[in-house]
């Protein structure tokens, strides 16, 4: 049936009065996300650091106890990564940034001047599920990889908690498989040489994938090894849940 | 795990700002005329030499005279933009100067007199001539530009509006006041705090009852920084002040200044506001973790240390930066290199100055171009680190050299 002209007319204003609605809602729905990701304030993000070396306090003050040094350069030359979880200003106005601290105990937080580091937001995170033993890699809620993994058997078992991804390479031991990442992550093993730091690699032993048969570390195979080499680096968040 | 919360909280936090915001629009007798909400736009003039820096700010009417002294050679009114002007009325930063009305004589005999101040000396200037100010000099029958001030018949009977800043915990208050130039330099002097252009809100008189003054809370007291200066030494001495008199106590102590004393476990201190002759400045020191030294000189010896590239004056008021961010660009972002690979190294530094690569058995060098960018091929032979350094032998870069295999030895396994 043809429509007359003001039936026309209203249908005509009521489609404009709903498109401005939605235009009006979806620029509500997307500004404070697009607003604060402008102003830098979101996090976690990754950084390196640009001074010779930085401490790391207790408490945003230089007056608080210092908890570890972080040279620019750790000793194989790789460049220091921190793992960045929030930012304060202190009395004085400097600008102080939140860290999950690379050492024992596990979980522990520290702060450093936020004027000696470079930040990068990071998008992607892992996440390893220990009843599971499910690896996923996850960016914006999405999970971008899943693999099975081996965790540490009993006694040694793999840490839960929040950490991060210190470093990568690629071992000489075949044992550790095609490629390996070094985790702010520590063992319940203290007496490891090198100081018992949780480790995500390859293996030799695919067939005991999904076991918990470790040492503390993550085991996952070398096809999942050299995915996770090409879709996360140095600075990549990790939580590890039960 | 860490993003996923972060979406929600912010929409909220967002929400109940906005919700805040309506209430308080909705609340009646608050005006944009009254304390304490109103605010007043501050041009903060900070920078140096080789990056001046302008950067307008709107600030609460009740902490105008604390910013002020934070901030000396800040004033109120708009920030002078390229090409358009502003209250400042220079062309900055184009020129690199700015139009400064100095206001120097006595009543019988007052001067005025426009002279033009390089930018990175405002702030310097306006210390050693209170009373001057950023803009064009009151002409006859003409208007001047300093926020709000208007001329006269003449330079000699031409009026300035003052916003006078004062009071105390029990009544704060804000009084638009018209002076003869010849009393304004007197009249600042006087009243701490106060400032030439016009109060906020309709002009006149804007009274508060008892609130806040300077942001502090009632019976408070400020720390103040008191400043004693001899013919070879500074002194500093940490008080607390009543905050009804500290404007009094600034008058009676030139050169002291709201907030905390450099000390030996913070050299730094709180920079700005010091005594008349002196400027605190920020040295270029050659250390790579400490980049920068703030250092109190007297102000014939500033050219002296102006020839050092990177030299920041006057030194910002929360301290030195401990990167430098002037030409020469200070230590960058680190990165890595394999061995027996040739890399081309890009650093920015100052311009005609020769430019060294060391370490890792690399042995480089080269000259930066006439905007300072320096190209540099190394080739390390071995693990380690690469140093490049440009003028004075600063770092300008580092540069790991990395094996990407190595032992998984400290891993659990």
């Amino acid at each position: 049936m043809p429509l007359n002209n003001s039936t026309t007319q209203r249908l005509r204003t009521a489609a404009s009065v709903f498109a401005v609605a939605c235009l009006i809602g979806l620029v509500a729905a997307l500004a404070p996300a697009g607003s604060s990701a402008a102003r830098g304030t979101s996090y976690p993000k990754a950084g390196v650091i640009l001074w010779t070396k930085v401490a790391a306090h207790s408490r945003p003050s230089r007056s608080s106890p210092t908890l570890m040094v972080f040279p620019q350069f750790r000793k194989d030359f790789r460049p220091t990564t921190l793992l960045v979880l929030g930012e304060r200003k202190d009395a004085k106005g400097l600008r102080w940034l939140k860290l999950s601290m690379p050492m024992r105990p596990n979980g522990r937080i520290g702060w450093v001047e936020a004027a000696a580091v470079q930040l990068r937001p990071v998008r992607r995170s892992i996440v390893i599920d220990l009843s599971s033993r499910k690896l996923r890699i996850v960016e914006r809620g999405k999970t971008r990889f899943g693999t099975r993994v081996a965790i540490g058997r009993r006694g040694m078992e793999t840490p839960t908690g929040n950490f991060y991804l210190t470093a990568t390479f690629r071992p000489t031991e075949r044992f550790l498989g095609v490629f390996a990442f070094e985790t702010s992550a520590y063992s319940k093993l203290s007496e490891w040489p090198g100081g018992g730091v949780v480790g995500l690699h390859g293996t030799s032993m695919p067939w005991l994938l999904g076991q918990a048969v470790s040492h503390g570390c993550i085991r996952m195979s070398n096809a999942a090894a050299l995915v996770l080499k090409r879709l996360t680096r140095a600075g990549t968040p990790l939580r590890i849940v039960a | 795990m860490f993003e996923f919360k972060a979406r929600p909280v912010r929409l909220g936090t967002g929400f109940v700002l906005a919700l805040v915001s309506v209430l308080v629009l909705a609340l009646p007798g608050t005006s944009s005329g009254q304390l304490p909400g109103a605010s007043v736009t501050v041009c903060q003039v900070t920078g140096s030499a080789s990056a001046p820096d302008f950067l307008e700010v709107q600030v609460s009417v009740d902490e105008v005279a604390a910013y002020l002294n934070q901030f000396p050679g800040s004033y109120v009114g708009s920030c002078p933009s390229p090409g358009s002007g502003g209250t400042g009325g220079g062309n900055l930063p184009l020129t690199g100067a700015v139009t400064v009305c100095r206001v120097s004589g006595s009543a019988s005999a007052p001067i005025l007199s426009e002279v033009l101040v390089a930018v990175d000396q405002v702030a310097v200037y306006l210390n050693q001539n209170p009373g001057s100010f950023v803009g064009a000099c009151p002409a006859s029958g003409g208007v001047g530009n300093a926020g709000g001030s208007t001329g006269g018949s003449g330079p000699l009977n031409a009026v300035v509006t003052v916003c006078r800043v004062t009071g105390n915990v029990n009544a704060p208050d804000i009084v638009q006041l018209t002076l003869n130039v010849d009393q304004v330099v007197a009249f600042l002097n006087q009243n701490p705090g106060s400032f030439i252009g016009t109060c906020p809100g309709q002009g006149g008189t804007v009274t508060q009852g008892p609130g806040r003054i300077l942001g502090i809370p009632l019976g408070a007291a400020l720390t103040i920084c008191q400043v004693t200066a001899n013919a070879k030494v500074l002194q500093f001495l940490q008080v607390n002040v009543v905050i009804d008199r500290v404007a009094a106590f600034l008058n009676q102590n030139p050169g002291s200044f709201v907030g905390l004393c450099p000390s030996s476990s913070d050299p730094n201190g709180t920079l700005g506001n010091e005594p008349v002759g002196y400027v605190t400045i920020c040295r270029v020191t050659g250390d790579i973790g400490n980049p920068l030294a703030a250092i109190t000189i007297r102000l014939r010896e500033l050219s002296v240390y102006l020839t050092r590239a990177g030299t920041v004056v006057p030194g910002p008021t929360g301290g030195c930066p401990r990167t430098q961010t002037t030409p020469g660009g200070g230590s960058g972002p680190p990165s890595t290199t394999p061995p027996g690979q040739t890399t081309t190294v890009v650093v920015q530094t100052t311009p005609n100055t020769v430019v060294t690569a060391t370490g890792a058995g690399v042995k480089a060098s080269t000259k930066s171009n006439t905007k300072g960018k320096a190209k540099l091929k190394v080739k390390a032979k071995r693990a380690g680190i690469i140093t490049v350094r440009g003028e004075g032998g600063r770092v300008v870069k580092r540069l790991g050299v990395v094996w990407t295999k190595r032992s998984g030895a400290n891993l659990t396994g």
